[in-house]
């Protein structure tokens, strides 16, 4: 006879142990979570923000202390990282909207255009990719945050589905459509290179 | 497989969860429709190729060495929370607010009552104690004017006249009223009013201070002695100031009586 009892992964039982303790008072336990989900979390917000370093970890130590301040609202039952997922774009877009304080503006995200002396640096597959690095340049935060969930965290599309609020199957539909948004600017930045 | 299915079994395909049951599926739709097919394909590469697009940079030593940094803030900021939690929680607990402090001052009352009360009933004990003391001393004397008392009953009983000097000796000296009564009710009762006994009333009367004793005597001198004597103490007696007011009230009510049945 087979129990029915699921055991957690040791790593996750590890996150939830100390998110525990961190409820309880002990904020010295926030350092262990860094440790283990900082390089994530600064990577994430690299492709967010479309590499701006110092940005990108900025967002990092503010997820970090948003957790110690709403840390009485993590549920034990949930996977630590989906929850610290949702925190993290949250931040990232707060940072965005964050019009009094505009350090950062979102214009410090958006596309630029490519310089006419590019053309002559790229072969036929470096120009691809550049042109595909100019399209995820381009493309809409929520567009390009579903690509990166999906395609560089090692999600399942049930927890992304967790992290944006929606049904998995929400989430699969999200993405075809941000990748249908990617291949019409490809195109054309495409087209534009060619004239 | 349904064209509303495509997204999920494109992204699965992506992710390389979609079986091979579906895989066929998707690939059959696929062939149906050269536009998608197309989408397909750049998806797939496009796919392939984002891990180029982003690379694996690392975080500088100012990320860990800022979020120790404000750690260690919110830490001495939660210590001194703490500090502060506690002090406040202290002043709640020591300060003196109106209501408290009129509770202790109700309190002290109470205590200093009890004390005084304590010290009080000490010497009520102290005065219950000299009663008790003094008690057999009063029943002996008690037991001492009964037996007197008795003494008297038995002189009545005995042959009249050989008591009288005894009789008018404890009218005289006895200290107990009650014996001095039943000494004079015994002697009027018992023997004849002689003169000598006449002036002996008259006499008692003006010396005696108990007022029972004045009106029993004045109820003899009324029945025995109806003489001008008797007329002129009563009288004088009236002058004194400090007459009990039941035997005032008293001569003024015999001394009438007395006067109309005097006999010259």
């Amino acid at each position: 006879m087979h129990s029915t009892h699921k055991i957690k992964p040791l790593q996750s039982l590890d996150d939830v142990m100390l998110m525990e303790k961190l409820q309880q008072g002990q904020t010295d336990k926030l350092g262990l979570l860094f440790e283990r989900y900082h390089k994530r979390l600064f990577g994430f917000f690299m492709k967010l923000t479309r590499g701006k370093q110092s940005l990108s970890e900025d967002l990092v130590q503010n997820t970090f202390f948003r957790v110690l301040k709403y840390k009485k609202s993590y549920n034990t039952d949930k996977k630590f990282s989906t929850w610290l997922y949702q925190i993290a774009r949250n931040v990232f877009y707060d940072q965005c909207n964050h019009k009094s304080n505009n350090e950062y503006s979102v214009e410090d995200f958006t596309f630029n255009e490519p310089s006419t002396t590019m053309n002559n640096k790229f072969d036929e597959e470096g120009e691809r990719k550049q042109i595909l690095q100019l399209a995820l340049d381009e493309l809409a935060d929520d567009k390009r945050e579903i690509i990166v969930l999906s395609r560089f965290e090692g999600l399942k599309y049930k927890e992304i589905g967790e992290i944006l609020d929606c049904t998995e199957n929400a989430v699969k539909v999200k993405a075809h459509r941000a990748l249908k948004e990617l291949k019409d600017i490809c195109v054309r930045i495409e087209k534009e290179i060619a004239i | 497989m349904k064209k509303d299915d495509f997204s999920s079994y494109l992204m699965d395909k992506l992710a390389g969860e979609l079986s091979e049951n579906q895989s066929r599926e998707l690939d059959q739709f696929l062939n149906t429709d050269k536009d998608l097919q197309k989408d397909y394909q750049f998806f797939s590469s496009a796919w392939a190729e984002m891990d180029d697009q982003f690379e694996d940079a690392e975080p500088s030593n100012r990320l860990s060495k800022n979020f120790y940094r404000q750690l260690a803030e919110v830490q001495q900021q939660e210590e001194k929370s703490f500090q502060n939690r506690w002090s406040q929680l202290r002043e709640q607990l020591f300060s003196v607010s109106p209501l408290s402090r009129n509770l202790s001052f109700g309190l002290f009352l109470v205590a200093l009552g009890f004390i005084v009360g304590g010290k009080l009933n000490k010497q009520t004990i102290q005065v219950n104690q000299n009663f008790t003391a003094t008690a057999p001393a009063e029943a002996e004397q008690f037991a001492m004017s009964t037996q007197k008392i008795q003494h008297i009953n038995a002189l009545y009983q005995q042959n009249g006249g050989k008591s009288v000097e005894e009789l008018k000796e404890i009218i005289e000296n006895e200290t107990n009223t009650n014996v001095r009564l039943a000494a004079l009710h015994c002697l009027t009762k018992q023997t004849n009013a002689s003169p000598s006994l006449r002036r002996f009333y008259i006499q008692q009367l003006e010396k005696e201070q108990s007022p029972l004793l004045q009106v029993e005597l004045l109820n003899s001198i009324i029945e025995t002695s109806k003489t001008k004597e008797s007329i002129t103490t009563m009288e004088s007696m009236l002058a004194k100031q400090r007459l009990n007011p039941i035997v005032q009230e008293k001569i003024k009510k015999d001394l009438p009586v007395l006067r109309a049945s005097y006999v010259q």
